[in-house]
């Protein structure tokens, strides 16, 4: 059934819609910064986030891949800039052969896995990444989904897990050992609380 | 700092009838990212076809059945898989759809009542701008008051 022309047709205020985000209303859904990189950079830092306390939650959508030599590397979410052993993460993922599961502590939250210099060219993987209560004092929570299809399939779900009670304050994006490649694009978005 | 109100209906349809197929057509191009959200009844298996191509596709994927998982990959980029025909809900990212220097990244999280949780990491291996979405039937149709909503996302 062909639907008529979005050109043809007039943007309208969105329902409540059933989302990775229960509950969020897509009218309180706002585009706070995007991160363009126009050449390889090591990581990209969300700061100065205390001036977005009005929302409830976060999320980032990404599309980005690496410069390491292995067909894929792990991007990192950082808070604050703590790099001590303060995070916490369960990892359920495919490869294109079986279904396998992980937990893991150390000094970042893995949020999926990216092309790196040997994937094929042209090929960037997507993430959405929601990080829930972010200025509430309690421990900070993160889920993320990330995959795509390339000479390494993968596609995850991960939960990770900040045991910080503090306001984030920074968001930092990083792989300890690769760049992330030109053409990476980072966006943060904030989530009102229902009214 | 300003922001911008994002996550915008581009358009919605409730179907009236079965039908095999919807197409959404003309997207705008200033958006970054295309989210569409289908809730529906009926289908076993849908697949999404951007600007109506059926190849240049691949598509890793994770299933949970309740009592086992698998993992495989495909040349088409699913959006659900139940084989009972029963309720969905399917999710689908559509990442920076009108650039012309990247492959898409395509991302989906679906849920069927009593089939399959899934989430796919799909590909597809155009650089061309994407200025339709097909979504077609490979099992099965979907039932009227099926809904399709497509949304786009400010960067």
């Amino acid at each position: 059934m062909a639907v008529k022309s979005l050109a043809q047709s007039s943007v309208r205020q969105a329902p409540p819609v059933n989302s990775m985000l229960a509950g969020y209303r897509p009218n309180q859904f706002h585009l706070l910064e995007t991160v363009r990189l126009g050449a390889n950079t090591a990581s990209v830092t969300f700061s100065n986030l205390q001036r977005y306390s009005d929302y409830q939650h976060f999320q980032i959508r990404a599309v980005a891949r690496m410069t390491y030599s292995d067909p894929e590397r792990s991007l990192t979410i950082q808070f604050n800039g703590d790099t001590a052993t303060n995070y916490y993460m369960h990892g359920l993922y495919g490869n294109g052969s079986s279904v396998g599961s992980y937990a893991f502590s150390g000094s970042s939250i893995f949020l999926g896995s990216f092309p790196a210099a040997n994937a094929t060219g042209s090929v960037f993987t997507g993430c959405v990444t929601d990080i829930l209560d972010p200025f509430e004092a309690k421990t900070k929570v993160v889920r993320s989904l990330a995959g795509t299809h390339w000479n390494q399939p993968a596609v995850s779900l991960r939960s990770g897990m900040w045991v910080n009670t503090a306001a984030i304050t920074s968001i930092t994006l990083v792989d300890a050992t690769s760049n992330l490649v030109s053409g990476s694009r980072f966006s943060l978005y904030g989530i009102k609380a229902r009214s | 700092m300003p922001v911008t109100p994002t996550y915008v209906l581009l358009n919605q349809v409730t179907l009236s009838a079965s039908t095999g197929t919807i197409t959404f057509s003309n997207i705008p191009q200033n958006y970054a990212d295309l989210v569409l959200v289908i809730a529906g009844t009926g289908a076993a298996q849908y697949r999404l076809n951007p600007n109506g191509d059926s190849g240049n596709a691949s598509l890793v994927y994770a299933d949970g059945y309740g009592s086992s998982t698998a993992s495989g990959t495909d040349t088409k980029i699913s959006l659900w898989y139940a084989p009972n025909s029963d309720s969905i809900v399917s999710i689908t990212h559509v990442f920076d759809y009108a650039t012309i220097d990247k492959h898409k990244p395509i991302l989906t999280r679906a849920n069927a009542a009593s089939g399959a949780v899934s989430m796919y990491g799909s590909r597809w291996a155009s650089t061309a701008a994407i200025t339709s979405l097909v979504i077609t039937s490979s099992t099965g149709t979907l039932i009227s008051g099926s809904t399709a909503t497509l949304y786009g996302v400010h960067a």
